[in-house]
């Protein structure tokens, strides 16, 4: 074949060229790790790409959201724990005045107020902000006894939740799929109006010695408030294992999404390296060839 | 045999050297054009010169060089096709880097997860003011991310419409270059000049043309050169025709070329007749493909994509109310009173006071109803409220008692597309617009609030919005998580993804056909460089040939030289005999 001398010199330019271009592209990759910097470089995934990313994003978030789900969770159970203590050592108190070794009405009236304080203020716990017992949304206090509208003095055998501020759903936190997780209690429950009535109507008994009867009623209104406190506790205890649950699965998903998305996107460095040497190698015999073309000239052996 | 003179032998050298004097010239003029582009190495022919049947001597009849012209048809066509791929390839991927990088992602996806992750705290914040606040905030940055990738796509359809203008500049000049070109060669080829070297300047020309666009040609018994577009309108006859392109401007999504006529764009003309359709390969043929059909069909998946998670939101938010209710609550959709009105279902509408507790509720039965003002009637006929169509055909519903709000319940079906009533006024909705580059947050948001709360009820005493409800937001919230029917485009078949689904499958289908457009580029560029190079590898110069070539002459040169010494020595001799 006859070869022009300058398109010989050009082409074999060219191809060191192409070559060189070529060992820039495994430089970056060396250097960024990506397999490359645009996303028409990954051999068809881009899309898979972009979903992982957003999919981790998401996981990321919903877990962030479930640990303080679970962390309100789990203090709204350690709480209410203290309320069934404070409802307990009110009962046996009560008892006791029933069966006549407590005698001065005003003791027990002082310590049913010093309940109806304490267990007020644990309904109204808060965590970063968030009231523990408010439903959804809720950032201010939910109980609050001076509320007008509460009178649960006036109709001691009917409920009264007109103490309760918070909100009228439950907490919930947004998952894959059509419904979310609700999540926590409110202090506008059975557990709560009862242990809240009992302890109000002790606190505002006036009768000297006790009544009996009033101290009957609050008795059985604080074993059913215990009762359905206890009910509570399990449900807290079920949605926090299910925020649990939720938690390993979504970190244990981010780990596999990751790992897919650097298989999409990332190059092995040690492969990466490799090559970078293969191709320095074949740059250099590339400009060896272009060397021993240029310096042969026939004019320099006919003379 | 005839006789021959000492003159005779003097004369016959003498057209030897000129012969080779001619011969050195040519070579000299190869070595030193051997890097010249287009330059093409020349020979000499030389020819007996017979003088009554016998041999004298030695002349030169031309000078030239015979191009394989099938190859450099080849040579042509893959010129244009190279050059064709090479910018469809560099569109593709500027588009693709305005949707999203490997390293930084996509900004779209991005906006979209982030307005998730927005409403999924909204929801569980019981749609707080400053949680509302952070969802418009967020769909106003996800129309914006829609808005400027929009505005990307016009932006490389606006500079592939200039280059259009000035790759037709380029062209005219080439043609009338040509058209120069062939004058100097019928010239030469009247006065028996040899053409060669203008004929090598054609090539190049036709060569940077054939990059511009694809063409045909052919060259007349006279030498003189014809150019056809390979659509076959005639460019270069007796004379260049001249074309004529006046850019558009800013392209927006609406602007485009009708190939019929009536286009926002214009067609590219020659003597007022358009021929943009005839304009195919090249540069020009793929700036017209880029700025008439592969930009438009990724404005039109933006357009299918955001139209698509728009309607998916109003559908959602419009079956919500704002917490408190709002006193008015105004359509964004324009209607007029005489149009027909065909619906069906109950729609309830309540006012409720500050606590959300319906105080009055009126139930319409929708199939009951023909035009929009019987409508906007019956909606001024229920208790507690007053309904109007106001000057911009947006129906307008107002409680009448201050300190209560208006709320739309029930499930209903409107129209053609099966919406809710509240959907298709435009009530409660939260995104307007009509496409990617016009896409906003509805106004009404800022003026009547974020819809929150699906009422839970429209009995009167009841409460319709319970306190810390987020069931509107949670709507919202499934909306972007559900599959979404999504329209076709001309490059995406239609399909139920998700918001984000979506996002990406357009991503990947720009990314897929940027990457075919790559390869095609570096495909088409290996063949014209093949071909290229076998073109000019045979006709091009070899320095070396032409330094063998050159010593040959310079023998021939010593050898004839030798003759005429020979000659004279001869004369002298005779004459010294005559002496």
């Amino acid at each position: 074949m006859r070869v022009s001398t300058s398109t010989m010199q050009a082409t074999l330019l060219a191809q060191a060229m192409r070559v060189q271009s070529d060992f820039s592209t495994a430089l970056v990759q060396q250097g960024s790790e990506l397999k490359s910097a645009t996303l028409s470089g990954l051999n068809g995934a881009a899309g898979t790409a972009i979903s992982l990313e957003s999919d981790l994003k998401a996981s990321a978030h919903l877990v962030s959201e479930a640990e303080n789900a679970k962390a309100l969770v789990d203090t709204a159970y350690g709480t209410l724990a203290d309320i069934v203590d404070v409802i307990e050592t009110a009962k046996v108190d009560i008892a006791a005045a029933i069966n006549g070794t407590i005698t001065d009405t005003g003791t027990l009236q002082t310590s049913a107020d010093g309940w109806l304080k304490t267990v007020a203020s644990l309904f109204n716990t808060d965590v970063g902000g968030r009231a523990v017992f408010g439903g959804n949304g809720a950032t201010a206090a939910p109980v609050d006894l001076n509320d007008p509208a509460y009178d649960p003095l006036s109709a001691p055998a009917l409920p009264d939740g007109d103490y309760y501020q918070g909100a009228g759903t439950d907490r919930i936190l947004m998952v894959d799929g059509d419904t979310g997780l609700t999540y926590g209690v409110r202090a506008d429950g059975d557990g709560a109006e009862k242990t809240l009535r009992a302890l109000s109507l002790l606190a505002g008994m006036t009768t000297n010695p006790p009544d009996t009867a009033l101290m009957q009623d609050a008795y059985d209104l604080l074993d059913d408030a215990a009762t359905a406190l206890a009910t509570d506790q399990e449900a807290l205890s079920g949605q926090s294992k299910k925020l649990s649950t939720l938690i390993d699965s979504q970190t244990e998903f981010q780990l596999y999404a990751e790992s897919a998305l650097d298989s999409i996107t990332k190059v092995d460095v040690a492969a990466a390296t490799a090559t970078v040497a293969q191709h320095e190698a074949v740059l250099q015999a590339s400009f060896s060839a272009l060397s021993s073309l240029t310096s042969i000239s026939l004019t320099d052996y006919v003379r | 045999m005839a006789m021959t003179s000492i003159a005779n032998i003097m004369y016959t050298a003498r057209g030897g050297l000129m012969a080779t004097q001619t011969a050195l010239s040519v070579t000299s003029t190869n070595i030193t054009n051997a890097k010249t582009i287009g330059y093409t190495a020349k020979s000499t022919d030389i020819a007996t010169t017979v003088v009554g049947g016998q041999a004298t001597g030695v002349m030169v009849v031309g000078i030239g060089n015979a191009v394989n012209t099938a190859l450099m048809r080849e040579v042509m066509g893959a010129t244009s096709e190279s050059a064709h791929d090479a910018t469809l390839a560099a569109y593709a991927e500027g588009i693709l880097n305005a949707l999203g990088t490997t390293d930084s992602g996509s900004a779209l996806e991005t906006a979209l997860s982030d307005l998730m992750s927005v409403l999924g705290e909204a929801v569980n914040a019981g749609g707080s003011a400053q949680s509302a606040a952070d969802v418009t905030d967020a769909l106003e940055t996800w129309a914006a991310t829609l808005r400027d990738t929009s505005q990307a796509v016009q932006a490389s359809r606006t500079t592939a419409d200039t280059e259009i203008a000035e790759t037709v500049d380029d062209i005219n000049a080439l043609l009338s270059g040509l058209d120069d070109l062939n004058d100097e060669i019928a010239r030469a080829t009247a006065t028996g000049d040899p053409t060669a070297d203008l004929l090598d300047s054609q090539r190049v020309m036709l060569e940077t043309l054939s990059g511009l666009v694809d063409i045909t040609y052919f060259t007349t018994g006279t030498g003189e050169l014809r150019v056809y577009s390979a659509g076959g309108t005639p460019l270069l006859t007796s004379s260049a025709q001249t074309l004529s392109y006046t850019p558009f401007g800013r392209m927006t999504a609406d602007a485009a070329y009708d190939p019929s006529g009536g286009g926002t764009v214009q067609g590219i003309e020659v003597h007022g007749t358009d021929i943009t359709a005839a304009l195919s390969g090249g540069t020009l043929g793929a700036l017209i493909t880029a700025r008439d059909t592969t930009l438009p069909a990724i404005q039109e998946g933006l357009d299918a994509l955001a139209m698509g998670i728009a309607d998916a939101l109003n559908a959602a938010a419009s079956k919500a109310t704002p917490v408190p209710a709002p006193g008015t609550l105004t359509g964004t959709t324009a209607v007029a009173g005489a149009d027909p009105f065909s619906g069906s279902g109950i729609l309830s509408v309540a006012a409720v006071d500050a606590d959300g507790t319906v105080v009055s509720s009126t139930d319409i039965d929708l199939s009951t109803i023909a035009t929009h003002a019987d409508l906007v009637a019956a909606l001024d006929g229920a208790a507690g409220v007053s309904a109007t169509l106001d000057a911009n055909g947006h129906v307008v519903i107002t409680a009448d008692t201050a300190g209560t709000g208006v709320v739309l319940a029930g499930e209903t079906t409107v129209g053609a597309n099966g919406w809710g009533l509240a959907h298709a006024l435009g009530i409660n909705t939260v995104m307007s617009g009509t496409g990617a580059s016009d896409l906003a947050v509805a106004e009404t948001v800022g003026s009547q609030g974020l819809p929150v709360a699906i009422p839970a009820s429209t009995t009167v005493g009841d409460t319709a919005l319970v306190k810390g409800d987020t069931s509107g937001l949670q709507a919202l919230w499934t909306a972007l998580d559900d599959p979404i029917a999504f329209d076709a485009t001309s490059t995406m078949t239609a399909a139920e993804r998700s918001a984000i689904g979506q996002t990406a499958a357009l991503i990947d289908d720009v990314a897929d056909r940027a990457s075919a457009a790559g390869d095609a580029a570096s495909l088409s560029a290996q063949t014209y460089a093949t071909l290229s190079n076998s073109f000019t590898n045979a006709h091009g110069v070899n320095v070396d040939e032409e330094s063998a070539k050159l010593l040959a002459l310079e023998q021939s040169y010593q050898s004839v030289s030798q003759i005429i010494s020979t000659a004279q020595d001869m004369f002298d001799s005779l004459v010294a005999m005559m002496n």
